[in-house]
């Protein structure tokens, strides 16, 4: 064993020792539940909420195994490359076209949701905007930030569609409608990949 | 004239002379070929279907046009602008390109900024651009036609066909078509006018639908936006299964039972029943835009 692997067995075991004196809970310096259940009280006064809470939980992990249930049939279409991609793989952008750092964080951050996308979705999308991104820079800068604009037009309406599916998570019109955003979000970055590339040299379409 | 301002003139005359277009003119003998295919970055392609055997191409082209390339490929034609890639700035590198074409043939256009026009072309159709507008009329034979942020019009002549239309921020307008169409775009309305469908279907995210159209034996009809909305006008007596829903939006129909609230704690509504004997299907969502249902 080397000097180096020493250290960091070392290294670990203090830490493995310090995690096991840790203590397994933490006791609060007073009963917390009046005022928790005062709160309820005030927020729910006929009970009602406390039902819509009860069922927006069931409702969410329904909605939850829905949606991994319905992401491969939204994948299918997706414009995903042959093999599997992950997004470790995927290669930084070359010529972003994003204009901001904040565009760029606001693009790459796939998931606007509380129902997160599975892993295949998230490579999928990760691959289109890599591609997209590159697409971006050769577009005029007024037509660059219209399909910016209508991308976070799509991502908002993601946004809405999850914050009405929290308070209904077993709607499936809400779960049908937030599919379609997040197809429709790939869709239009591969559109626009196919429309943006180099179509003065192009002549197959 | 003094010697002085003679050179004077001639310098003022130089920038002219570098931005001279030019006009360019050819026929090519299409042999057999099936499909036209035309890339051009900027300027427009007008394309007119005719009852000639050539193909004639007359147009003006900017100076960083470098030449138009016609070449033979397999079944097909290619016209491409090439544009001088050194000294290309854009700005200076537009044609508008005029071709009359045997009208049976297919055609392929694509361009970045360039406008599309096809008037009288029979065969399939395949029309893309970025940012410039597409206006075709259609038969019988496919269309698809995209643009980012270009609109695109369609006139059908009331011919069975197939048509698929999508873009990101520009509008969809489509008139006396027939058969089936799909249209969507992101933030563009999709307007729909006296066309008769065996199958539609449109969605948008925050632009409109509004369609005023038959409905075929047995078609189905279906709409979804976000936040747009969708106002449907049936022509003639529906005989379909209708399902509207929105979770937030209203729903007004002028015919059927009227809506329902989804639940006491959403302020959505639903409407579903049978009209006539419900052959068809018409299937109407939004999130928070509104519907509108009726006869006309």
């Amino acid at each position: 064993m080397t000097e180096k692997a020493r250290r960091t067995e070392r290294t670990e075991a203090e830490l493995d020792s310090r995690i096991a004196r840790l203590p397994r809970a933490v006791e609060p310096g007073r009963d917390l539940w009046p005022d928790i259940e005062a709160r309820l009280d005030t927020a729910a006064p006929d009970g009602d909420a406390r039902r819509v809470t009860r069922y927006a939980r069931r409702g969410a992990a329904a909605a939850a195994v829905c949606a991994v249930a319905l992401l491969p049939l939204l994948l299918r279409e997706a414009p995903v490359a042959d093999g599997p991609v992950s997004m470790a793989t995927v290669p930084e952008p070359r010529a972003t076209g994003l204009d901001t750092a904040g565009q760029q964080l606001r693009l790459r951050n796939a998931a606007v949701t509380s129902v997160e996308p599975g892993p295949e979705y998230r490579a999928a999308r990760a691959e289109v905007l890599a591609l997209l991104e590159g697409r971006l820079a050769e577009l005029a800068p007024e037509d660059r930030e219209i399909v910016l604009r209508n991308i976070e037009t799509i991502r908002r309406a993601l946004e809405e569609i999850d914050g009405a599916l929290q308070d209904n998570p077993d709607d499936p019109l809400l779960q049908e409608l937030m599919l379609q955003a997040y197809q429709r979000e790939l869709d239009v970055m591969a559109r626009v990949n196919g429309l943006a590339g180099p179509a003065r040299r192009r002549t197959d379409l | 004239m003094n010697p002085k301002t003679l050179t004077l003139l001639l310098l003022a005359a130089l920038p002219l002379a570098a931005h001279a277009d030019r006009d360019y003119e050819r026929t090519v003998a299409t042999e057999g070929a099936k499909e036209v295919r035309v890339s051009n970055t900027a300027g427009s392609v007008e394309v007119k279907g005719s009852d000639r055997n050539d193909i004639r191409i007359s147009g003006v082209l900017e100076d960083e046009v470098e030449e138009v390339l016609v070449e033979r490929e397999g079944s097909a034609i290619d016209i491409r602008v090439k544009v001088d890639d050194a000294r290309r700035n854009y700005k200076r590198a537009a044609a508008e390109l005029r071709l009359e074409i045997p009208a049976a043939m297919s055609l392929s256009v694509v361009g970045t900024s360039a406008d599309i026009a096809a008037q009288g072309v029979r065969g399939e159709q395949r029309l893309k651009s970025v940012s410039g507008d597409v206006d075709t009329e259609v038969w019988s034979e496919p269309l698809n036609a995209e643009t980012v942020s270009g609109d695109i019009r369609v006139l059908g002549h009331d011919e069975a066909g197939r048509a698929r239309l999508a873009a990101v921020s520009g509008d969809l307008n489509v008139e006396s078509l027939a058969g089936e169409l799909e249209a969507e775009s992101v933030s563009g309305d999709v307007i729909l006018r006296d066309s008769v469908l065996s199958r539609g279907r449109f969605s948008t995210t925050s632009g409109d639908v509004v369609a005023a159209v038959g409905l075929a034996s047995g078609g189905s009809f279906e709409a979804e936006s976000v936040s747009g909305d969708v106002e449907l006008d049936i022509a003639g007596e529906p005989d379909a299964e209708i399902d509207a829903s929105s979770f937030s939006g209203s729903i007004d129909n002028c015919f059927g039972p009227k809506p329902r609230r989804e639940s006491r704690y959403a302020p959505g509504s639903e409407l579903r029943f049978t009209a006539g004997e419900g052959r068809g299907e018409i299937r109407l969502q939004t999130l928070s835009g509104d519907i509108e249902l009726c006869t006309r």
